[in-house]
């Protein structure tokens, strides 16, 4: 079993609380327009790396004792939840702790042996309702896996991703929800007062709201986000209405 | 070296300095006008290692009249007040905070300047009232003060192990201040120190370049009860070093014939003259300068003789290693070689045993023994421009942040009196100190005694071991004068070593 791994940051300080090793995954189930990291999305890429569980074991050793853990990005971590587990488990025997920064598109009961074995999840909702369909599960672009099909119902619909957030985190297992804020797409109001209510009893969880930027993404991709860039005025609007709101824990990314 | 008539009138009409740092030079030159060898007992030999620059005494003067570093223990003012100074012990934070400005004038070191001027928190815990805004500002004004009249960064406060209502106020007035002096350290043992307060002095020490770490678990295994001074000496509490000598390793490796000699010859033969130069320099302070004889300090007991020791130090490991190393036909560099850590250690363990069996004079504090040191470096020879810091790695040769600290956490061990490495990260770090703090414990747990982190974009940046303002460094450079000694020798090491070009670690 090998996982395909586009990057490896040694030293990460933004992949949730402490001094971490970060492992970007290749390969993820949505396309989100304004991704920056668009070449992790297809499932294999001439700069993907096969790592064994017990090679990446050795790679993670070497930044010991000044990490405090690893997070999995990607791409998206969820995609490999066998590998992870396994991974895991052998970091725990080293005294780190084990994250995962997630899009929220994955079936919780199926992820749930890797859950049980992940400390923390760093949590992006990506918006709600049928605005994810031309969001996150666009096929207009190269990158298109196909592994979106259902999404539209599933999420767009159905809310899952939210559920499995509530799962989540009434098993302490979210660290922080990340919101990335676009002027369309989807409607900001509805979308923050859902997030609040969900987080509103877990006060230590934090709520981080970025600004989407569109400096170095590729045209096809400006183009399709034409209009919904925020400017930082746009943004501290935003930040005042959503400090308003009595999120105990909230940061802001400008 | 030995000074000349002429240099009074040099300094006498500089432009660039202030008449308090003119005087200040001219009472060196005074120190400096005897020949050692008359007036210590210096060989021929031992004076011609200074005068061909393998061994730097810093200027300190050969007249000498007080010890180097002093660290007082300001507590005994808490306790009895000064009786020579006329000062009843204080009452409330006022009286303390003005009782310390006045002691500062009232203690010596090398610069003049006090390089110690307190456990500030513990000395202020005790006066904390409830009144927190008005304590804040009685602090933030104290700390302002000593900026503007202890115009040399040597001065250094320390601060921890333990979290204290005072210790947080003091963190946040340096923020607020960004001020180069006090240079600050914050003791840290993580099972004393709460993350909390760990994680603003990690803040602080981007934001302003201070408090740095030092290793408390270490520094108090080695040297016992002792405090963080100057750069980053680690020297006995209510004591000091009475000199500090240093070997500059590159230009005795480039005098060696090869390797064998510089190993087995030079480097010893260097080694010894530094260490019987450094036992006369101390004979003459205690037996002929009179200073604990007429020092207040040591008959009201802010010192005492008996806890004073020395400093061995060297500079320029580096260069020599890579002297080493493209003699034996690697092209490798200091830091980024296998070879190269071995020399390293094979020319510290060298220096370690003849500094361990040395016996030295009035060290009783320290088993008759003087304390290795990392010196951080100082430009006062063309030599200078080509010895590296301490046993840094050259700047534009460093590895990346995690083999850079593995690389360097085993040469810490050698340098009880001090030692550090400093790393400038970008500020993204600024909202995540934990990380930071993460890095620390990491670099303690594998060994490092000291080390201190700054963002390169800010103004005030830490040369070495002092922190300087790059704006006032652009002053000197136009020739004019400029508030702090200190910056002058910032302008210097820079010119040497490019400091302000140290590798970013994002």
């Amino acid at each position: 079993m090998k996982l395909p791994v586009h990057r490896i940051i040694p030293f990460s300080n933004v992949e949730g609380y402490g001094n971490r090793t970060s492992i970007f995954v290749q390969g993820c189930n949505a396309n989100c327009l304004y991704c920056h990291n668009s070449e992790t999305i297809p499932m294999t890429s001439k700069d993907t790396m096969q790592y064994t569980v017990k090679e990446l074991i050795e790679v993670i050793k070497f930044q010991i004792p000044y990490i405090r853990g690893i997070t999995v990005s990607g791409g998206e971590a969820t995609l490999y939840p066998k590998f992870l587990k396994e991974l895991f488990i052998e970091v725990k025997k080293l005294g780190l702790t084990c994250y995962i920064d997630t899009n929220g598109f994955f079936d919780y009961n199926k992820l749930l042996p890797l859950i049980l074995e992940t400390d923390k999840f760093l949590y992006d909702i990506k918006g709600i309702g049928k605005s994810l369909d031309k969001l996150c599960f666009s096929e207009d672009l190269l990158e298109v896996n196909n592994l979106s099909k259902n999404f539209s119902k599933r999420f767009g619909i159905g809310n899952e991703h939210l559920e499995s957030l509530k799962l989540l985190l009434e098993l302490n297992k979210v660290e922080e929800v990340r919101l990335v804020y676009l002027k369309s797409f989807y409607n900001i109001d509805n979308v923050v007062e859902e997030i609040y209510d969900i987080l509103k009893s877990y006060p230590d969880v934090i709520f981080k709201v970025i600004r989407m930027h569109v400096r170095g993404l590729p045209k096809e991709r400006l183009k399709l986000l034409k209009g919904a860039m925020p400017s930082l005025k746009d943004f501290r609007e935003i930040s005042l209405k959503i400090k308003e709101m009595g999120f105990s824990n909230l940061v802001f990314i400008e | 070296m030995i000074s000349s008539v002429n240099d009074i009138l040099t300094i006498v009409k500089s432009k660039e300095l202030t008449s308090q740092q003119k005087l200040i030079a001219l009472g060196n030159v005074g120190e400096r006008i005897f020949s050692p060898v008359d007036l210590l007992g210096y060989t021929e030999e031992e004076l011609s290692f200074l005068e061909n620059q393998m061994v730097c005494d810093l200027n300190e003067g050969y007249a000498l009249y007080r010890p180097r570093y002093i660290v007082p223990n300001y507590e005994v003012f808490v306790k009895n007040g000064a009786e020579f100074l006329e000062l009843d012990a204080p009452t409330d934070l006022d009286d303390l905070l003005d009782g310390l400005l006045i002691l500062y004038t009232h203690v010596p070191s090398i610069t003049s300047f006090p390089v110690f001027i307190g456990h500030l928190d513990r000395l202020m815990e005790p006066f904390i009232t409830d009144n927190e805004e008005e304590d804040y500002k009685k602090i933030k004004r104290f700390l302002n003060h000593i900026d503007k009249t202890i115009t040399d960064s040597f001065c250094h406060a320390d601060i921890g192990p333990y979290e204290t209502k005072a210790g947080v106020l003091i963190l946040k007035a340096v923020m607020e201040l960004g001020n180069p002096t006090p240079n600050m350290t914050i003791r840290y043992d993580k099972n004393k120190t709460s993350r909390s307060f760990a994680e603003l002095a990690a803040k602080s020490c981007l934001l302003v370049s201070k408090p740095s770490f030092s290793n408390d678990v270490s520094y108090v295994e080695d040297v016992g009860d002792h405090a963080l001074c100057s750069c980053y000496n680690a020297l006995p509490f209510a004591g000091g070093a009475y000199t500090l000598s240093r070997l500059r390793l590159g230009t005795i490796a480039r005098g060696a014939k090869n390797y064998h000699d510089f190993i087995n010859v030079l480097l010893p033969k260097v080694a010894k003259s530094t260490l019987r130069m450094m036992d006369k320099r101390i004979t003459f302070i205690v037996e002929e300068s009179n200073f604990f004889e007429s020092s207040f300090l040591q008959r009201e007991g802010f010192i005492d003789k008996d806890n004073f020791t020395a400093m061995f130090a060297i500079v320029g490991l580096a260069d020599a290693v890579n002297i080493m190393l493209k003699e034996e036909g690697i092209e490798e560099t200091f830091g980024q070689s296998v070879r190269g850590d071995e020399i390293g250690h094979i020319i510290m363990n060298v220096l370690k045993d003849i500094v361990d069996n040395h016996k030295g004079v009035y060290a009783s504090r320290t088993n008759d023994r003087y304390l290795l040191h990392a010196q951080v470096g100082a430009s006062i020879d063309e030599e200078d421009k080509l010895n590296t810091p301490a046993h840094r790695v050259k700047v534009g040769q460093e590895p990346t942040l995690i083999d850079h600290l593995r690389h360097s956490a085993p040469f810490h061990q050698y340098f009880p009196s001090g030692t550090g490495d400093l790393f400038a990260f970008d500020n993204t770090y600024v909202d995540h100190p934990g990380a930071v703090v993460d890095i620390i414990d990491g670099a303690f747990a594998s060994g490092y005694r000291y080390i201190t982190t700054y963002m390169k974009n800010t103004d005030l940046i830490r040369v070495t071991g002092y922190l300087v303002k790059k704006s006032e460094v652009e002053k000197l450079r136009n020739n004019q004068a400029v508030l702090r000694d200190t910056t002058v020798f910032g302008m210097g090491t820079d010119d040497c070593a490019q400091v302000f070009d140290r590798k970013l670690r994002v």
